[in-house]
């Protein structure tokens, strides 16, 4: 007969990472409402950058992924994980390092995301310092993983087990891929990943982050605690033998869906979704083999919250994976993505999902930690109908919103122009379901407060019960009858290694099947000849734009439909992120997209813009930059950058590192110049001026090859050879008109106001006139601009044609009255003396002119 | 860089073919593996996380009987 052995299984542990898992949980969740509230109350981050929806957004999801989730996970797996291998962990020493190697991480996310350290890449924001500690401690978990299942004392590896392998690996492996970086500083790093690229590995990790760490772990924790808690086994163990592999293999691949229509190439983005469909098959088969676990046992979900919580976990773990294969579809996707239906997606997983488990897994785990009852069913049961409440007032506002912005944003009107060319009509549309989010949310954090009490005062009741004395046999004593295994003992050590190889094996295929010929074949990525290097002073702007967090709610990619086309520009091309490192495609449309801002406002409206959004787009959500113009640009490390880039390929010549400096200087005079003949005094050392050098030059690069429309056939000072080509009379055709105002709301309304009231540009609709009061001056001054005072040169960007809608439609304004009237400057005309109200009421108009 | 050194590579197609193949067998291996499983070690499997080796009878009911 074999020996029975004694041990304690360590329950301090899975205690310390219970209570980790509650307190990150109420931070993390507590700064998504607050992140939820600056939708729409911008206001609300009281003007500190530190506070702004673009680096508090980071830090949600990183509270909650990896210090809520995470933590949980640990819990999970650390009780599970003795009692399935009947051992105590391998060592205390790493299981203390694990848990305080975690939380420290956790604090330093917090504070660095806060500070504007970020690498801009979701999910995987932290620095490479951070970046390194996790690895660490990483390392320490699976040490400590395999180092028990190696002692373990029950030969076989329940399927929990297989997937906490999994989970190990795989992050592993994801998470070094994916942050391989070249350092600047101990808080500055390039990604040594540039564009498309970039964008391959980012969404590769980025999607299986999900995958490996907020799916597979807690999958094994359902094949565990769901079993326990209903006490019966698993309905079917072969099929979750089947769920574990395919879901492994298969997920590994699907990363690319989240790149469809980019510049991606169409043999990845095919493969996204092909695997991303594919996935539906072993999500599916979890999902019903944890309900029908609970086959006979349903009067048991009636009476006890934890089954309540898990049913309610498992439902939306399978409403989840069904939702993300249908958004991979690309007709689906093409209305979906940049909008909030992705977020609410992401919301059913993880307050369902990811946050029901772990609310069942606490209030299973506790009591018996601390040896006694639940405090209060009841409340637990509140608890329950509070958060499922919560839940849905969250996702179904949002998924409205999703759908309402998707389908406004590309909708056409008769004409055949966009129906809503102004982002913020699309934008006003869909407040009132950001407000209402706030509301589910907070009904959902009020359950997390009810079950945080009643875990206190459940502790509070018993005592922890910090080792579990138990005994099971050794188990190489245990003589090997199974004859489908070998009497070769020294199997049974190896088998975790051969499987931790296996699985291996299986995640790191997708990987390099999808992104070795992405970094290795030219073809994948045609380069454009005009396309340069960020000058030193864009750069330092596009650092700025890192450290906002920008890419939060702006995206860089015009995907190839007309609806984009003509609301941003040309689409987007793989050659034009060649020197972006990192890339910042974004994966949200808050605001417009930003890939062919350039040239498209003066400096001076950008300085608006960012002092105060509102004055340039009223009833913007954009919250107030006055730290940039305060700010003096830090450029100190730029020789540092542009060394740091060369070694990564960027083609800066050599004395570019040397010469940055003066460069910058060159360019930020230039650009203060600019907006001080726009009446802004601000210094050339400011950061806001790195930021317009950074914004004006966005998609720029292609306009270079690309041939003017019109030939700049008259460059002489009177362009009378072009402007003939313009009726000399306004048009008071319907469809020119409504041409002109769809222009109009695309390019004149920031400057010029929506009704043509003025604000950086003067009143259109006064009798008062700058530079002539014919029509023909207003053909000349749109087509040829007045670049001293801000104004765009439009011919070459917009068509003859396009000119003269846009100039009727202006002219039709004249006589009009705005809602706030800029002063008339100029000089009064009596062209329109006739058809103008009396002098009195035209005066009234005009109050506070001295003419 | 290796990046400068493959202008191409010829026949890119047979990549996912050979992932197609390779998943193929990985999945009709392990559904042939799982299928053929014996009904007393199906049992037994299930029934681990419900027999921890811990002195907590009130969590553990009997393990249930093959059906």
């Amino acid at each position: 007969m074999s020996t029975i052995e004694h041990f304690n299984y360590d329950n301090r542990i899975v205690r310390d990472f219970c209570i980790a898992t509650v307190l990150w949980g109420i931070v993390g969740m507590l700064v998504g409402i607050v992140a939820a509230l600056q939708m729409f109350w911008p206001a609300a981050n009281f003007d500190i950058a530190e506070l702004t929806f673009g680096r508090v957004r980071p830090l949600h999801t990183n509270a909650v992924i990896f210090a809520f989730v995470g933590n949980g996970m640990f819990a999970g797996i650390y009780y599970s994980l003795q009692r399935l291998c009947k051992a105590r962990m391998y060592s205390d020493l790493l299981s203390k390092i694990n848990f305080w190697g975690w939380q420290g991480i956790i604090v330093a996310a917090a504070v660095t995301l806060l500070l504007g350290f970020t690498s801009s890449k979701e999910y995987a924001e932290l620095e490479w310092p951070i970046d390194i500690a996790i690895t660490l401690v990483w390392v320490a978990f699976t040490i400590n993983l395999l180092g028990t299942i190696f002692k373990r004392r029950e030969r076989h590896m329940y399927v929990a087990i297989w997937f906490y392998i999994a989970t190990a690996v795989t992050v592993a492996m994801l998470h070094i891929v994916n942050s391989l970086a070249i350092p600047v500083s101990f808080w500055k790093s390039y990604s040594i990943y540039a564009g498309v690229q970039d964008a391959l590995v980012q969404w590769w990790y980025g999607h299986n982050a999900v995958a490996f760490f907020l799916t597979t772990p807690y999958l094994g924790l359902m094949y565990y605690f769901l079993p326990k808690a209903a006490g019966r086994p698993v309905y079917s163990y072969r099929l979750s033998i089947i769920h574990f592999w395919a879901l492994i293999f298969i997920y590994i691949w699907a990363g690319p869906h989240h790149l469809l229509y980019s510049t991606l190439p169409d043999w990845a983005q095919s493969l996204g979704t092909i695997f991303s469909i594919m996935l539906i098959a072993p999500s599916w088969g979890g999902m019903l083999n944890g309900l029908l676990t609970l086959r006979g046992a349903w009067d048991k979900v009636r009476r006890d919250p934890v089954l309540k919580f898990f049913v309610v976990a498992v439902t939306a773990y399978g409403m989840a994976t069904l939702e993300g294969p249908l958004l991979s579809i690309k007709s689906v996707n093409a209305l979906a993505h940049f909008t909030d239906w992705v977020i609410a997606h992401v919301h059913t997983g993880a307050l369902g999902w990811n946050g029901f488990l772990t609310f069942g897994m606490l209030y299973w785990l506790i009591p018996r930690l601390y040896k006694t009852e639940l405090w209060s069913t009841k409340l637990a049961t509140y608890h329950f109908w509070i958060g499922l409440l919560g839940m849905l007032f969250y996702v179904v506002p949002i998924y409205w919103a999703g759908v309402v912005q998707g389908l406004m944003s590309k909708e056409f009107n008769a004409e055949g122009f966009l129906q809503y060319p102004n982002f913020m009509e699309i934008i006003t549309q869909i407040i009132p379901m950001w407000k209402m989010r706030v509301v589910g949310g907070s009904l959902y954090f009020v359950g997390v407060l009810l079950m945080a009490y009643n875990l206190i005062r459940t502790a509070k009741a018993g005592t922890l019960e910090a080792d579990t004395p138990a005994q099971a046999p050794a188990l190489k004593a245990v003589p090997i009858v199974d004859e489908a295994h070998s009497s070769r003992h020294r199997i049974l050590e190896r088998k975790p290694l051969i499987f931790t190889v296996l699985t291996l094996v299986a995640v790191a295929i997708g990987g390099i099947v999808e992104m070795v010929p992405m970094w290795v074949i030219r073809s994948n990525i045609p380069t454009i000849e005009s396309v340069q290097p960020y000058t030193p002073l864009e750069l330092a702007g596009r650092d700025i734009y890192i450290r906002e967090g920008c890419v939060g709610c702006h995206s860089q990619l015009v995907r190839p439909f007309r609806s984009e086309t003509e609301r941003y520009g040309p689409y987007s091309k793989s050659g034009e992120y060649v020197y972006d490192h990192p890339f910042l495609w974004g994966s949200k449309r808050t605001g417009p997209d930003l890939q062919r801002i350039g040239g498209k406002y003066p400096d001076a409206w950008h300085y608006r813009h960012m002092e105060d959004p509102q004055s340039t787009s009223p009833g913007s959500t954009m919250p107030r930059y006055p730290w940039l113009i305060r700010n003096q640009l830090d450029t100190s490390l730029i020789s540092k950058k542009i060394s740091a880039l060369r070694k990564l390929g960027v083609p800066y010549p050599e004395e570019m590192v040397n010469e940055a400096h003066a460069d910058m200087r060159w360019q930020a005079q230039a650009i203060a110049d600019n907006l001080e003949r726009a009446m802004i005094k601000v210094e050339p050392d400011r950061e806001i001026i790195a930021l317009i050098a950074y914004l004006q030059r966005l998609g720029t690069d292609i306009r270079k090859v690309a041939p003017p429309p019109v030939a700049p056939a008259a460059e002489d000072e009177t362009g009378q050879d072009a402007a003939s080509a313009y009726p000399d009379q306004p048009s008071d055709d319907t469809q020119i008109l409504a041409r002109g105002q769809q222009l109009w709301m695309q390019n004149c309304m920031v400057c010029h106001m929506p009704d043509g009231g003025g604000s950086i540009g003067p009143n259109m609709t006064d009798y008062y006139f700058i530079h002539g009061d014919t029509y023909a001056d207003m053909i000349r001054v749109v087509r040829q601009g007045v670049p001293e005072k801000g104004m765009i040169p439009w011919e070459g960007v917009l068509s003859p044609a396009d000119i003269h809608a846009v100039a009727s439609y202006s002219w039709s304004l004249i006589g009009t009255t705005p809602a706030n009237p800029k002063p008339p400057e100029g000089t009064r005309s009596t062209r329109f003396d006739e058809d103008a109200p009396p002098e009195g009421v035209a005066e009234a108009d005009h109050e506070g002119e001295a003419s | 860089m290796i990046r400068n050194a493959l202008e191409h590579i010829q026949g890119i197609a047979i990549l996912p073919i050979i992932g197609l193949l390779l998943f193929f067998a990985v999945f009709t291996g392990m559904l042939i593996w799982a299928i053929r499983m014996r009904k007393p070690y199906i049992d037994h499997m299930g029934n681990l996380p419900l027999n921890d080796g811990s002195e907590t009878p009130s969590d553990v009911p009997p393990p249930s009987k093959p059906l």
